[in-house]
């Protein structure tokens, strides 16, 4: 099975059309989108359309995606109004697919998460080594794929629990060794934050054991536009144009 | 809450032994039996290796990984310098790598029967050198070079083997220091190794130097290999070669010194730089150290002890093989001076100093060709050997770039231009030729481009260079 991962589109539509279309490139015959669907982007419904789209999706949920069904406050300024606005534009179908979404999905040797397998809710970022033990231990996957920090990167505790990171290369394929455990950060699609402006996504190769992190080019401008167009906060434009 | 060991499926030894069959080869005698695996031979068409790791409680922890490790790194290697892998088996139920067989041992024969010769030692290190250099270039750090893991084919080419160890720079690094396992060869191993660095490139180089020091002079650098050297060679300077052959030209202990090195830092960037300097001992900086003949003093080695105190390993940050090495190109001047005029002359210089300037660590070797048709014209004018006087053409041509002797050699070949240069290029792994364009346009065309025969042929980048003509017309 190829199966591409994709993870914070944010309502991204240039930005996840790129990624699709490279993935079938790619040969990927699945797919998995793991939460944060919406939010910060200006294109909630097309966006949710494609997704639904896509062969054998698995969908997880994310913590904007279970944000637009609470009346909680988000510490980032103007993102409550991002979601508000969001939830107007949704169908009843487009709410289902987010709203059923569940927080953890293990499927053969991939566990699946959006911020991470240990309390999901919590929605923790995960960096420090502590966290990323937590995550593995809460799982017997080989492999947990995970989003939520925007940022791609492979972490893995060796076969003499040495828990080390890994900054993948665009590209290149980094095998998963039998003696390992992975976690692996797929990286955002829609609003990247390690000040490279391409959406980022993964393949993963269950039959070869590898997973690659791609890099893919798309037209921020225009998405950073129908931002402003919208009315949503200036500052998740500018932050497509920094990567950041 | 820390992650518990898994449990892993139970393996199925491998079935391999004298007289058994793997896929469509028949295993023959066990050749080598080391601490983590065993090497059959194989009859094929070809000569092949078996190489398959000892797994159980009765063998380390450590073997499959290094295994694995090897398996990887070679699926990734290509070249005449490491072994073909020519297949391999699952890691889970039938760990094997079959690898194709390289029987030459020169370096470990020149070693056992070391000091050699000075002609010998050279020709040795170059190739090795270059051999260093290929596996660098694919981004892979050997970790463990001794005389041992190179071997050598009939052409004379050096293939280094064993790559158990090695650090691949764009892969996850599955050595782990929990193990307790050897870093390398306690002959060879660099500082930083023992400090569990895996990702310089500059402790190949360190073995390189040890290696070299072996055969100018028959000892290991640090003393007989023991726990003892591997802290002196942390704490302490080897002694210098001198000390054990008086006539060793101070070129090569220079060379040697400078490898072996505590700080990475502080050692030669790159092993094409170490083929270069040994094929090109004027460009070796003549410094006090090249000619001692003593072992270092109470001063010097009080200052060295004293700085190994502050001395920290960072294997933070390293700069990959590969960034490494194209941040010390190595880059080749053509020049024809004789049918150069003076404004294509300041180009040339132009362009040299853009290079000097935006790559400090860049090197350059001047290189003219004397054509069979410039040495009869040499003759007939009744004028001296054509080589010193194109040597000191040069020179002056390059005289207002200022600099250094170590970073530009000046050298006149007989030939061919175009195969000369080429030639050159590909023996000496030049990463980038100038060359001027040749200026007149009658001549280009009874003779043809130089030039474009480079650029279309060079193994590297070629910049070419040509003043601006359409505004003089």
């Amino acid at each position: 099975m190829r199966q591409a991962i994709l993870s914070d589109i944010h309502s991204n539509l240039e930005a996840l059309q790129a990624c699709v279309a490279h993935a079938r490139e790619q040969g990927a015959t699945h797919f998995a989108c793991l939460g944060d669907c919406v939010g910060y982007g200006a294109d909630p419904v097309p966006t949710l359309d494609l997704l639904r789209s896509l062969p054998h999706l698995l969908m997880i949920r994310g913590n904007h995606d279970e944000a637009l069904f609470l009346d909680e406050v988000i510490d980032v300024p103007g993102i409550r109004e991002s979601l508000d606005w969001t939830g107007i534009q949704l169908a009843p179908v487009h709410c289902d697919l987010l709203e059923h979404a569940p927080y953890v999905v293990t499927l053969g040797e991939a566990t699946y998460a959006h911020a991470s397998a240990h309390e999901p809710q919590a929605w923790d970022y995960l960096r420090r080594p502590e966290q990323i033990r937590d995550c593995l231990a809460a799982t017997d996957a080989r492999v947990t794929f995970i989003g939520h920090v925007h940022v791609p990167m492979v972490f893995y505790l060796t076969a003499g629990d040495t828990l080390r990171e890994h900054s993948p290369d665009p590209g290149l394929p980094v095998p998963l060794s039998p003696s390992c455990r992975y976690v692996v950060n797929v990286g955002s699609v829609g609003q990247p934050r390690d000040g490279n402006t391409a959406a980022s996504y993964a393949v993963y190769d269950s039959e070869r054991a590898e997973v690659t992190i791609h890099r893919v080019p798309y037209d921020y401008w225009s998405t950073a536009e129908k931002i402003l167009k919208a009315g949503l906060s200036a500052r998740f434009a500018e932050r497509l144009l920094e990567g950041q | 809450m820390a992650a518990a060991p898994r449990k892993r499926a139970p393996r199925r030894s491998v079935a391999a032994r004298h007289g058994a069959t793997l896929r469509r080869y028949r295993v023959g005698r066990l050749l080598h039996e080391g601490g983590m695996a065993r090497l059959y031979a194989v009859q094929a068409k070809q000569s092949l290796i078996l190489k398959v790791p000892k797994l159980g409680p009765d063998h380390p922890a450590s073997s499959l990984v290094a295994f694995e490790n090897e398996l990887r790194i070679l699926e990734r290697l290509r070249g005449p310098h490491v072994p073909k892998l020519v297949a391999s088996g699952d890691l889970r139920r039938q760990p094997y790598l079959l690898l194709e067989r390289i029987e030459g041992n020169e370096l470990a024969q020149a070693v056992a029967r070391a000091p050699v010769d000075l002609d010998t030692l050279r020709d040795l290190g170059i190739r090795l050198s270059r051999a260093v250099q290929a596996l660098h270039h694919q981004n892979v750090i050997h970790l463990d070079l001794n005389p041992d893991n190179v071997r050598s084919r009939a052409d004379g080419t050096m293939v280094l083997i064993d790559y158990g160890l090695a650090h691949h720079a764009v892969l996850p690094d599955l050595h782990d220091a929990a193990f307790g396992e050897e870093q390398g060869t306690t002959g060879y191993i660099a500082p930083e190794q023992l400090h569990h660095v895996r990702s310089d490139s500059r402790s190949d180089i360190y073995a390189l130097g040890a290696m070299l020091y072996q055969l100018a002079t028959g000892h290991y650098p640090f003393g007989r290999p023991n726990l003892l050297s591997l802290k002196r060679r942390l704490v302490a300077l080897p002694v210098p070669p001198r000390v054990h052959r008086h006539d060793l030209p101070p070129w090569l202990q220079e060379i040697i010194l400078r490898c072996l090195e505590t700080k990475p830092e502080d050692r030669y960037a790159t092993a094409k730089r170490v083929a270069h300097l040994l094929a090109h001992p004027s460009c070796v900086p003549d410094t006090r150290r090249a000619h001692r003949r003593k072992p270092p003093g109470i001063v010097s080695r009080a200052r060295a002890w004293a700085s190994s105190i502050f001395q920290k390993f960072d294997d933070g940050e390293a700069q990959r093989p590969h960034q490494r090495l194209a941040t010390s190109p190595h880059v080749l001047v053509a020049l024809n001076l004789a049918r150069c005029s003076e404004p294509h002359k300041e180009a040339m210089r132009r362009a040299v100093r853009r290079m000097s300037v935006s790559e400090p660590k860049s090197y350059f070797t001047c290189l003219s060709v004397v054509s069979a048709q410039d040495m009869e014209h040499t003759r007939e004018r009744g004028q001296g050997a054509p080589d010193i006087a194109r040597q000191l053409t040069m020179r002056h041509w390059a005289q207002p770039l200022h600099l250094p002797e170590a970073r530009m050699v000046f050298q006149v070949l007989t030939g061919e231009p175009v195969a000369t240069l080429l030639g050159y290029a590909r023996r000496h792994l030049v990463d980038q030729i100038i060359i001027g364009a040749r200026g007149s346009s009658a001549l280009r065309q009874h003779l043809g481009s130089v030039s474009a025969a480079v650029a279309a042929q060079a193994p590297c980048s070629v910049t070419v260079v040509r003043t601006r003509r359409d505004t003089l017309k």
